[in-house]
């Protein structure tokens, strides 16, 4: 399983030799904050989408000298990051509201690189997202959407054509359908890959060029296919906020569990939808950012949530729900209180767990809740 | 049965006693003797009786929240609807529409100026039920006071912090699904721009609402109805902007808990002529106050923007310290809406009534500046410059709360902006404005002190 050392490998840290050849081959990278911004929109104009990551901090620092104390770690770590030059390989960066913590990186980045403490990418955009439905927060989408487009091609003197969305539409929406068989050879009995790896899958999927990925995604399917399947472990789901932190799953499975599904936006709130490949192709690439299973961001959608944690729960046959959240994210805090009351009606064992992001400075605290969880649950 | 006795004696005792305070006119000598009598009036009587020229407003604003209160009490037995909704939501359009608004916060406030450690057990029981500690006690308080059955269950939860604030949106978010009630998103735009993309989404936002709550409420909404809510709450706008005009003298002649009643009074009562009353006779006293030359200090040490929110623990303590020494508030966060960059101006029409509507919601606090980039136009640096200059202000203080991440992020750029660029000295403070067991409120008092003697006053 060399070639899933070595996609697992990519995913722990935040430069890679795919990122490095491509720039030495005058490319450009373009890094963005999350899952609703279009990738495909950066690739058709021939750069390199590139989602920055937590990852690699060791301490928030200088973040703290910018945000309050009430902020998350996840969102400090970004800043810490670029502050410690991790992200100097970037071109350009766009960043969403997609919560209160993750919008700010766009008034302190600029801020931090203006004091001497961080470098900005000469191409720094604010993406407007909406958080309503209906025609009017499509049309705001796709007019933001169509101003992002519009500044990319101004600065970088490139051009967004309709043939390239189409093609981009096609190569994303392969790398979603190679990942959604990975995640269908977890739900099986013997499932062939851990949760960690799995995990590391989907962020490498993040930070190399798909095409390339792609190819390594359908190898690697093919060996795992043949590979000796893992039984007789508790089976976890792992649902809430955002975690590009190979460690934490590592953690969970070390003390005897196997994480085999997830609702995570590092798995599947990021690669679940296809993009429909017959419509406009912007449209059909705005229509998919906006409709895809909702982070708790999106407000009175709930039920829409639960539905897809308790499916994908049931697909899994999973033992018990790890529900976890950063300090602070109460986004996620909130609906894991939701979820922890009507999943345990139906019979379906959670712990609610906050946490930390970094690296695990509380993984003591996380063992025993854990181990806790795991008598609770006979396994 | 013990339940139904509960939720009729919890809003029922608040309103009785404003109702009761606000028919009562004291003297100073008075007020001093009820205060030694009835010790659980002790705050409201010292933040809004005491003083002769408080007490004009502020008997006037205890009756309308005596009337607030006691609409919530009577509503379903009324037939009417309630609705949960936002501070910085200003409720004509419900008054309009016959339902009887309930926000969060500003019952949180009440208890947390009104009754010593009032507030406390309530917050405690929303984390009991799985509310995250980091939640903003804004909202804890008075959903604890909701979901624990002492107010009546409302009927329709109204989101108007979406696009603004995730903390008070997901709180709502919550509200619905734990009751199992309708759920109404209005969402502010991404960014500020004028006249642009971005108000015309939010005036088809405010469209939806209207849509939701006929639905919710199976009548259509009367335009006569809708047209004399409009018209006071344009008089009210009218007021606000006349008072902004008058802070600009030297001495400021506004009494700081002015502030409270101002920012008060549009979001309990936006619209009715109770809330006209209060804003009419605001402005008469100030405007009395600015002929004679007389300010609300002698002689101010410092001209203060509060550049978010006040402090609402220790029975209004905060409003009447601040005066104490000698520190004049100019202007504080939830007062914002000064700035009417879009007004109800035309009541011809349904459709400009609700643009106005919409305009009017679409410029208040934390609507209007926190939700974008703090240096887009017409954000949060750019109002905070504009007040720095109309009312000569000679520092800026924070009190964060700790559920505000939307400001927790960005404050310590924005101060950095006003230093530099205004070049106006600030203060962040770590507290909760309606929770004291974060920082007392001695350590708070002793920090905005130790600044302004060390730093502003040379």
């Amino acid at each position: 399983m060399e070639l899933m050392e070595k996609l697992v490998e990519l995913a722990k840290t935040l430069s890679n030799p795919y990122v490095e050849g491509w720039r030495e081959k005058g490319g450009k990278v373009i890094g963005y904050s999350g899952t609703y911004i279009p990738e495909e929109i950066i690739y058709a104009a021939g750069i390199l989408p590139y989602r920055i990551g937590g990852r690699e901090a060791t301490k928030v620092t200088i973040a703290d000298m910018y945000f309050g104390p009430v902020i998350c770690n996840y969102v400090k770590c970004l800043l810490e990051n670029a502050a410690d030059g991790r992200f100097d390989f970037l071109d350009g960066a766009i960043i969403t509201y997609e919560c209160d913590h993750m919008r700010r990186i766009f008034d302190v980045w600029r801020r931090a690189a203006k004091d001497g403490n961080a470098r900005l990418p000469a191409f720094f955009q604010y993406y407007g997202l909406p958080h309503s439905r209906g025609g009017h927060a499509t049309n705001l989408l796709m007019a933001e959407t169509q101003r992002l487009i519009a500044e990319m091609e101004k600065h970088f003197g490139v051009e967004v054509t309709e043939e390239g969305l189409r093609n981009a539409i096609k190569v994303y929406n392969k790398t979603r359908k190679l990942l959604k068989k990975l995640y269908e050879l977890r739900e099986k009995d013997e499932v062939p890959v851990t949760g960690t790896e799995a995990l590391g899958i989907v962020v490498t999927s993040t930070v190399m060029p798909k095409d390339e990925y792609n190819k390594q995604l359908e190898k690697l399917l093919d060996e795992l296919g043949k590979r000796e399947g893992i039984t007789g472990r508790p089976r976890l789901m792992i649902v809430g906020s955002v975690n590009d932190d190979i460690e934490l799953v590592k953690l969970i499975e070390d003390l005897g569990a196997l994480v085999v599904a997830d609702s995570l936006c590092y798995g599947v709130r990021g690669f679940w939808n296809m993009v429909e490949e017959n419509e406009d192709p912007l449209q059909a690439i705005v229509t998919r950012y906006w409709e895809h299973i909702p982070c708790p961001r999106m407000y009175g959608e709930y039920s829409r949530r639960y539905s897809f944690v308790r499916d994908i729960a049931r697909s899994g046959k999973v033992d018990g729900i790890i529900l976890e959240h950063i300090r602070f994210c109460d986004l996620h805090g909130t609906d894991n209180a939701l979820y922890g009351r009507d999943l345990e009606a139906e019979g379906i064992p959670t712990l609610r767990l906050e946490r930390q992001y970094g690296p695990l400075a509380d993984s003591g605290r996380l063992k025993t809740r854990v181990q806790a969880f795991l008598e609770r649950i006979g396994r | 049965m013990k339940e139904k006795a509960a939720q009729a004696s919890f809003p029922q005792a608040l309103y009785r006693i404003f109702g009761m305070l606000s028919g009562t006119p004291l003297t100073v000598k008075e007020g001093k003797g009820m205060m030694r009598t009835l010790p659980a009036m002790s705050a409201m009587i010292e933040t809004f009786m005491l003083e002769p020229h408080i007490s004009e407003v502020g008997l006037p604003f205890l009756e309308m929240s005596s009337s607030y209160l006691q609409n919530l009490s009577n509503a379903h037995k009324e037939g009417k609807k309630i609705a949960f909704e936002n501070f910085n939501f200003p409720p004509a359009i419900l008054y309009a529409m016959d339902i009887v608004p309930v926000s969060p916060e500003v019952i949180s406030s009440f208890l947390s100026i009104g009754v010593p450690k009032g507030i406390f057990r309530f917050l405690d029981y929303t984390t009991g039920i799985g509310i995250s500690d980091t939640m903003c006690t804004a909202q804890r308080g008075g959903v604890g006071v909701i979901l624990s059955g002492l107010i009546e269950k409302p009927d329709m939860v109204l989101n108007m912090a979406s696009g603004s604030c995730d903390t008070n949106s997901k709180m709502f978010d919550f509200v619905s699904e734990y009751l199992d009630i309708p759920f109404c998103n209005i969402d502010a735009p991404p960014y500020w721009d004028e006249g642009g993309e971005m108000i015309r989404y939010y005036q088809k936002e405010y469209r939806k609402l209207v849509a939701f709550l006929e639905e919710q409420t199976g009548n259509k909404l009367d335009e006569d109805k809708l047209r004399q809510c409009c018209t006071q709450a344009k008089k009210q706008d009218e007021y606000v902007a006349e008072i902004y005009d008058l802070r600009r003298a030297v001495p400021n002649p506004v009494p700081a808990v002015f502030n409270l009643m101002m920012f008060g009074t549009r979001f309990m009562s936006s619209g009715t002529p109770q809330a006209t009353k209060v804003m009419e006779t605001m402005y008469e006293v100030v405007k009395e106050r600015y002929k004679k030359g007389q300010g609300v200090l002698p002689k101010e040490r410092a001209r203060v923007n509060l550049v978010y929110l006040s402090h609402f623990t220790m029975g209004g303590e905060f409003w009447r310290w601040l005066e104490h020494n000698g520190i004049s508030l100019m202007m504080e966060g939830l007062t914002l809406f000064n700035h009417q960059h879009y007004t109800i101006d035309d009541t011809s029409t349904v459709d400009s009534m609700l643009d106005g509507l919409a305009g009017q919601a679409h410029n208040m606090m934390m609507t209007k500046q926190i939700r974008g980039p703090l240096d887009y136009s017409g954000q949060w640096f750019e109002d905070t410059a504009t007040i720095a200059k109309d009312l000569n202000i000679d520092c800026a203080i924070y009190l964060g709360t700790l559920g505000c991440k939307n400001t927790w992020g960005g404050i310590k750029v924005l101060m950095k902006m006003i230093e530099e660029e205004l070049g106006i000295p600030t203060l962040i403070i770590h507290s909760d404005a309606w929770d004291d067991r974060v920082t007392p409120w001695p350590s708070i008092r002793d920090q905005i002190e130790e600044f302004i003697n060390t730093v502003v006053v040379l």
